[in-house]
């Protein structure tokens, strides 16, 4: 509706530009208040590292926000009488600031790209109203028209309000809040009530805590970030060390992956197998006592032997260790060693017929025939022509 | 801080500056002199030599040594005016595997950026030497109306050079950036640029340490050779043939001996009247007769053996000032020519105000390239230059037509993205030309690359849409990108030295493409025919009378006129629908009837 006051046909011609003789529906920048209105910069993005200045930085990230949202004239700081020679020098100022050559040398962090979108729309738009006179003409004509009927507006809106709050005043009647705001773009500091200070104070709080809150999101996220970059990189020297069979040293680094991220499967399995791995070994060591010890073939060292090979069990078990464990344990009449270790494994592999024929075995040496044949009886309902099985039945029944 | 040097490589003679405090100095070389000769040669025992030493070499080794090897860079074997150029030369040469140029020194095949880095390496060591310390980046300069190739190819001989080339900047645009720099000033500087083998003219604004360039104009093949090459060609061999009955065009070592002292004689014209040829012995009949040529040149005859030559460059200075539409408050003058008393008179009546003299035409481009480099560090001098590209870029669009993209004279860096669609029903790829000129034909222009999207759904034709995206760089390097909005497949190529093509090749791979181009969305085709009637019917109506009255009394023309009439008639109706077909048809029809209008006119005044 700002539009009004336009001419049809300069709204005809800039038509025929598309995007670039849009002009925006009203004024971003009032009379006033400065180049940025009442943009809100955040703070987390002006503050970000690299070597702009603040003024260029507040520039670079207004222009990337707003070039579409503002008329040329606005974006080049001009009004739109400028002539050819003012819009020259903004340009060339504009281009003292965006220009790649300019920033080239400068380290522009995370604003690099804003810088290049800025210039090319600059750039563009600055040849569009240097060449194309007619454009340029009726742009500011459409612009001027938009400005003076929005400002008009404006300012009869501002006449009213203060005319109602007067009289309101005169019947003693303070004004909504909300209006209160929304009306005055510069309040005066002698208008303010003591009320409105604690609400402004409690907004800036607010903001503040706002703030602070996601710079410590973002200080977390950083963190988290780092963390697990870090256990990538603990992952990687992890599976090295134990390709090369250094499985201590793996075991250190997949705790680590662990303890930094707690829920990634990979580093949990990497790490149970690398676990895994090294309690095998020990046992293999200490299986390979076991063995030297077996072959004497002197009771006393067999029954030495039985501790290694609990412990052996212990550490990791299999089923040829405990096979020998539980026969051993047989013979030297101590099966009460072996029996809660194959109880133990029965349960982690309940299909196993092994281990259940070695428990039948060692509940008959100690003479629990009803346990033993519990366990004969899992045996056949799993397997019906188990013959160990069938011929201990017979043998009890 | 990194130091950069600015080296002007010229057609005949090359320069290297470095900044130093708050200005740039020219770097003197061997001997004291401040621009090297543009000279390789190689002797017989395989020593290379580079400079003032080959040149004064060359008269007794006409066949190892190059010289004006600028004016083959970037150019490829089987364009004419490369064999022209070649003809003229002393040494060997042969076409590369990529058709590129390759001379022969000593029995062995140098490309042409070869030949370029042998006189960049000898700056760079002069450059050393004066500065104490290893010097890796420098900042080259090109003429202006180098094409995208010949700027590669240039590039590519920095790199050879063992230099890293930051930028390659335009000629004129340093003499300007040199000239402007620590002047307080705000002035529209036109720079005319007469150097030994190209021709450059650009208009500048300069104001705060901003240096936009507003047009760009130029000739890469006249230049101060052509100058000799008048003076050897048209006169001196023409008289002595006259005179002896002896052919001078035989004997290479002759034909250089007359190449020095042609280049010499120019000189002394500058600042004399007259000057006296005298070359003994130049060469012995059959009959064993030593033959002597002594002459005498004028400057007068010198002028009017080349004034056409500098008619020509002012006409180019018209075209640039049209095209920058301002009014020019300053006029230097760069390159050696330039010195030549007719030249700056021309200038001058040209301009309706002298010349700035102020500045040194052989050097002022090296300080220029120096002071550019410099600008791009960190905490350099404060100048910052918004140059423009010399061509326009586009690619070739169905029925053989070059659609512009980046316009000439468009400020860098820049990009521009345009939508292009299938041409034929179930086309099932699409191939890119892209080109570098100003021809409307688009066979008439440079292929700079090409390349294929393929894999494109079968479809009716005009359904399946391109997006077609220019890029220049600050760095002035090409990169161009078709995106399939369907599909969002990608491709995109680099333009490089070696890549391109132009005249014969260009038009048979345009035919044998012909099937797989793009072509304009409807609409626009719609507007481009409809322009392109306008524009024919309004010539037709200017012509239209004059024909009229040749023709007045001529039965057969008579009914051709009829006929044109109808044409015009026609057209008249058609362009206010938007019928494609019937657009094209008369298009066509509009076009032949012109032409044949120009043929009647010509053949008219012939006779």
């Amino acid at each position: 509706m700002w539009f009004d006051q336009a001419e049809a046909k300069d709204l005809t011609l800039l038509a025929e530009y598309g995007v670039w003789g849009g002009v925006p529906a009203a004024p971003l920048c009032l009379p006033g208040l400065g180049r940025y209105g009442r943009y809100q910069f955040d703070r987390y993005v002006l503050l970000q590292r690299n070597n702009l200045t603040v003024a260029q930085r507040r520039e670079v990230i207004f222009l990337a926000e707003h070039f579409h949202k503002i008329d040329h004239f606005e974006f080049f700081e001009l009004n739109h009488d400028a002539d050819e020679r003012s819009l020259k020098r903004a340009f060339f100022r504009f281009s003292k600031r965006f220009h790649p050559d300019q920033v080239s040398a400068i380290d522009l962090g995370h604003f690099s790209e804003h810088v290049q979108m800025v210039f090319e729309y600059g750039q563009q738009a600055y040849k569009l109203l240097t060449e194309e006179r007619e454009f340029r003409a009726a742009y500011a004509r459409v612009t001027a028209a938009r400005d003076h009927a929005y400002l008009t507006h404006l300012k009869t809106e501002r006449e009213v309000q203060r005319s109602r709050v007067e009289s309101a005043r005169a019947k003693g009647i303070k004004p909504p809040l909300k209006s209160r705001i929304a009306s005055a773009p510069t309040p005066a500091t002698d208008q303010r009530t003591q009320e409105e200070i604690t609400d402004r104070k409690a907004m800036l709080r607010e903001r503040l805590a706002k703030n602070n809150q996601r710079r410590q999101d973002n200080a977390e996220a950083k963190h988290s970030a780092d963390l697990k970059s870090q256990a990538k990189t603990f992952f990687i020297a992890g599976e090295q060390a134990e390709r090369r069979g250094q499985l201590n040293r793996a075991l250190n680094h997949f705790k680590l992956c662990v303890e930094y991220i707690p829920q990634e499967k990979k580093y949990m399995i990497a790490l149970k197998r690398v676990e895994a791995l090294i309690s095998d070994q020990r046992a293999s060591g200490l299986w390979s006592e076991v063995e030297v010890m077996l072959s004497a073939d002197d009771e006393l060292q067999r029954l030495a032997a039985i501790d290694l090979m609990v412990e052996a069990c212990e550490i990791s078990p299999n089923q040829r260790r405990l096979m020998t464990l539980s026969q051993e344990t047989i013979e030297l009449d101590c099966v009460d060693r072996a029996l809660p270790l194959l109880i133990k494994q029965h349960k982690k592999e309940e299909l196993s017929l092994e281990y259940m024929w070695a428990i039948v075995q060692c509940y008959e040496a100690l003479k629990q025939i009803q346990e033993a044949k519990h366990y004969a009886h899992l045996m056949i309902s799993l397997d019906p022509s188990e013959p160990r099985a069938i011929r201990f039945n017979k043998r009890y029944h | 801080m990194e130091r950069i040097i600015g080296i002007d490589l010229g057609t005949t003679n090359s320069c290297v500056s470095i900044v130093e405090g708050n200005t740039s100095v020219v770097i003197p070389g061997r001997g004291g002199s401040n621009i090297t000769p543009s000279v390789v040669a190689i002797t017989q025992d395989g020593k290379r030599l580079v400079g003032q030493l080959a040149k004064r070499q060359a008269v007794t080794n006409p066949t190892n040594t190059i010289t004006a090897g600028k004016r083959l860079i970037g150019r490829r074997w089987d364009e004419p005016l490369t064999q022209e150029l070649l003809e003229a030369r002393g040494f060997e040469s042969h076409a590369g595997q990529q058709g590129e140029v390759m001379v022969k020194i000593n029995q062995r095949s140098y490309a042409i950026p070869e030949i370029s880095s042998m006189i960049l390496l000898e700056l760079k060591e002069i450059a050393e030497e004066y500065f104490g310390g290893s010097i890796s980046k420098a900042v080259l300069t090109v003429p202006a109306y180098f094409n995208d190739r010949q700027r590669q190819a240039t590039r590519e001989a920095g790199k050879l050079a063992g230099l890293e080339v930051i930028r390659i900047i335009n000629e004129p645009t340093a003499a300007a950036l040199s000239y402007g720099y620590g002047k307080d000033i705000d002035k529209v500087v036109a720079v005319y640029d007469l150097g030994g083998g190209t021709f450059d003219f650009s208009v500048l604004h300069i104001s705060e340490g901003v240096f936009e360039v507003l047009s760009t104009v130029g000739d890469t093949q006249l230049g101060g050779e052509d100058f000799d090459d008048r003076l050897i060609m048209q006169w001196l061999v023409v008289e002595f043939a006259k005179e002896h009955r002896v052919d001078l065009r035989r004997d290479k070592m002759a034909m250089q001996r007359l190449r020095d002292a042609a280049e010499r004689a120019k000189c002394e014209l500058s600042s004399t009247r007259s000057t006296e040829i005298s070359l003994p012995f130049i060469i012995s009949r059959a009959d064993g007769m030593t033959l002597h040529l002594q002459t005498i040149l004028t400057r007068q005859k010198l002028e009017s053996l080349t004034e056409d030559l500098v008619e020509r460059t002012i006409e180019i200075c018209k075209r640039g000032l049209q095209e920058a539409k301002t009014e020019v408050n300053e006029v230097i003058l760069v390159g050696g020519m330039t010195r030549m008393p007719l030249i700056q008179e021309r200038v001058r009546d040209f301009f309706k105000r002298s010349p700035r003299r102020d500045v040194h035409p052989d050097e002022v481009v090296s300080l220029g390239a120096a002071l550019q480099g410099m600008s791009l560090q960190s905490n350099g001098p404060d100048i910052l230059l918004l140059d423009v590209t010399p061509m326009s870029l586009g690619i070739m669009v169905s029925g053989g037509l070059f659609n512009t993209l980046i316009p000439r004279n468009t400020t860098i860096p820049t990009s521009k993205s345009h939508v292009f669609t299938t041409i034929r029903d179930q086309q099932t790829s699409v191939r890119i030309l892209v080109l570098q000129g100003e021809n409307e034909d688009a066979t008439k222009n440079d292929l700079l690359g090409e390349f294929t999207l393929s894999q494109i759904r079968s479809a009716p034709r005009g359904e399946i849409e391109f997006e077609v995206t220019f890029d220049i760089d600050a760095n002035g390097v090409v990169s161009v990108n078709a995106r399939n909005l369907e599909t969002g497949q990608e491709q995109a190529i680099v333009v490089t030295a070696r890549s391109g093509m132009s005249g014969e090749a260009l038009e048979r791979m345009a035919t044998e493409n012909a099937e797989h181009l793009v072509g304009l969305r409807e609409r626009e085709r719609v507007l481009q025919l409809k322009q392109k009637i306008k524009r024919t019917l309004n010539m037709m109506d200017r012509i239209m009378p004059r024909v009229e009255t040749l023709l007045s009394n001529n039965g057969f023309a008579e009914e051709a006129l009829v006929k044109a009439k109808e044409v015009i008639r026609r057209s008249k109706a058609t362009i206010n629908h938007d019928d494609i077909e019937a657009l094209e048809r008369d298009a066509k029809a509009l076009s032949r009837t012109l032409n044949m209008f120009h043929n009647v006119i010509e053949k008219m005044k012939r006779s």
